[in-house]
């Protein structure tokens, strides 16, 4: 997942006008430990709030070349309105793993690995209002660090290592238990949190949790290159 | 400036695009120095910082795992989608890029070919499906961004300095002098790109963003000059 280091603001960049507005600056320090990483934006539905998550590391870890060791990672939470920041423990430990479309909606929970001897992963969900932490079985090995959450919170995407390729499969938090998708490469959820959009046999397709149903949109997935983007409007 | 001359240029492509359907905004024209005015005097907002949580070392515990079964549902045979558009960016070839708008509510495809060698820019595309890697827009942001209410796509290109992955090539150019650039276009402008922005050396650079279509704004990371990494999209200018 590409990330950002330590030095940087956020802005705001008003494409009517070419101008840029200063809006924040993530604290370099917290609880004596120094920023490492920055994760990618989110943005709340209603655009009042902006969320990043903020990877801190201890400087006095001996021997901890990749910063790997006694991590905290920080929710960034930028109210819009009240013009205020608000930083959030999510958890304090080694090798931790996260991304930002592993976060809910309204920024209040959110999933992530953490890398333990020998390649293994656990998978978390942390409800940040109550500050409760949940563990996760994995129906297998992880087969992907990436993570898509709903946007009510409800629901992660997880992919499972299967063979040389992964399987993608839906946790539902509710029930505990998983569901499988059709997916070879998975792209975003909608925002009821009912359609998955992504690639399936090198053609993009639109699955419906609800009836099972896939729809075939009919372009070919470009084989070979890159995707940009993909977004529900 | 020339941006669209014969200077060999190493370019990273967040691209953003924010079609036009008559917007009726103008396009503001930015001159050399109003780039590096506009980059370095920003609007500076005092924000009140709290620290809501004190950091504890209170390290979570291996996890007991307990295989849960997977529901194997049965597929039914009505397509269905929501009804909203999707924008989906792609690339189809080293200089070709693909918009494509699909109408979930009446099932259409529109597609928009964006060929980038008509402002002479090369592409590079570094493929990145390894398992840990993940995808270049798992993390969250997206590059290019579609505004329904504007019907305008915008793109950011990122300049390089000294090659590809920082290793300067024996007959590399010089650095260009500006860090990124941000464009924007119509969906069917047969490819024409407006400058909205040239973020001039030595100020900053942009990361991540993500577009508020409402307020027709990008909230960006803005990265010190040589900070940090760029997405995973490469523009190489081989035209000398």
């Amino acid at each position: 997942m590409p990330r950002c280091s330590a030095k940087g603001a956020i802005r705001k960049f008003d494409i009517g006008t070419g101008q840029f507005e200063h809006i924040a600056n993530p604290v370099t320090s917290l609880g004596g430990k120094n920023l490492k990483e920055r994760s990618d934006l989110r943005l709340s539905p209603d655009g009042q709030k902006l969320y990043q998550l903020l990877l801190y590391r201890d400087p006095n870890s001996v021997g901890d070349l990749n910063g790997v060791f006694n991590q905290t990672l920080y929710l960034m939470t930028i109210d819009l309105d009240a013009r205020s920041v608000d930083y959030e423990e999510v958890i304090t430990g080694d090798n931790i793993r996260y991304g930002i479309r592993a976060l809910s909606a309204d920024g209040t929970r959110i999933a992530f690995f953490r890398m333990h001897q020998f390649g293994e992963y656990s998978l978390w969900v942390k409800d940040l209002s109550s500050e409760q932490v949940k563990s996760i079985s994995i129906p297998g090995e992880i087969g992907n660090i990436n993570l898509f959450m709903t946007d009510d919170g409800n629901k992660i995407l997880v992919a499972i290592k299967d063979g040389t390729r992964s399987r993608w499969e839906i946790y539902n938090l509710n029930t505990d238990q998983y569901q499988a998708t059709p997916f070879t490469r998975p792209e975003s959820w909608d925002s009821s949190g009912r359609y998955l959009v992504g690639e399936k046999d090198n053609t993009y397709i639109i699955y419906d949790i609800e009836t099972l149903s896939v729809l075939d949109i009919g372009l070919p997935f470009p084989v070979g290159f890159e995707l940009l983007s993909v977004q529900w409007r | 400036m020339n941006i669209f001359g014969k200077t060999r240029v190493l370019l990273f492509l967040a691209a953003v695009m924010l079609a036009s359907c008559g917007s009726g905004q103008s396009t503001p024209t930015v001159s050399d120095a109003d780039i590096m005015e506009t980059a370095i005097s920003t609007v500076s907002t005092v924000f009140a910082e709290t620290q809501r949580t004190i950091p504890t070392n209170t390290p979570l515990p291996l996890p007991t795992v307990t295989p849960t079964p997977t529901l194997v549902p049965r597929p039914t045979a009505t397509p269905a989608a929501p009804d909203l558009t999707l924008f989906i960016a792609d690339a189809t070839g080293e200089l070709t890029f693909r918009f494509t708008l699909f109408d979930g509510e009446n099932k259409e495809l529109k597609i928009q070919a964006v060929d980038f060698s008509t402002k002479n820019w090369d592409v590079y595309l570094i493929p990145q499906n390894t398992p840990d890697s993940g995808f270049n827009s798992a993390s969250g942001s997206q590059f290019v961004h579609y505004n329904p209410l504007t019907k305008e796509v915008v793109f950011v290109l990122f300049s390089l300095p000294a090659g590809e992955g920082g290793a300067r090539w024996t007959d590399a150019p010089p650095d260009p002098a500006y860090r990124f650039e941000i464009y924007k276009t119509a969906f069917d402008s047969q490819n024409e790109f407006v400058p909205l922005y040239i973020g001039a050396a030595r100020t900053f650079s942009l990361s991540h963003t993500v577009l508020y279509p409402p307020d027709n704004a990008l909230f960006v990371d803005a990265q010190v000059l040589g900070e940090g990494r760029h997405p995973e999209i490469r523009y190489w200018n081989r035209t000398v």
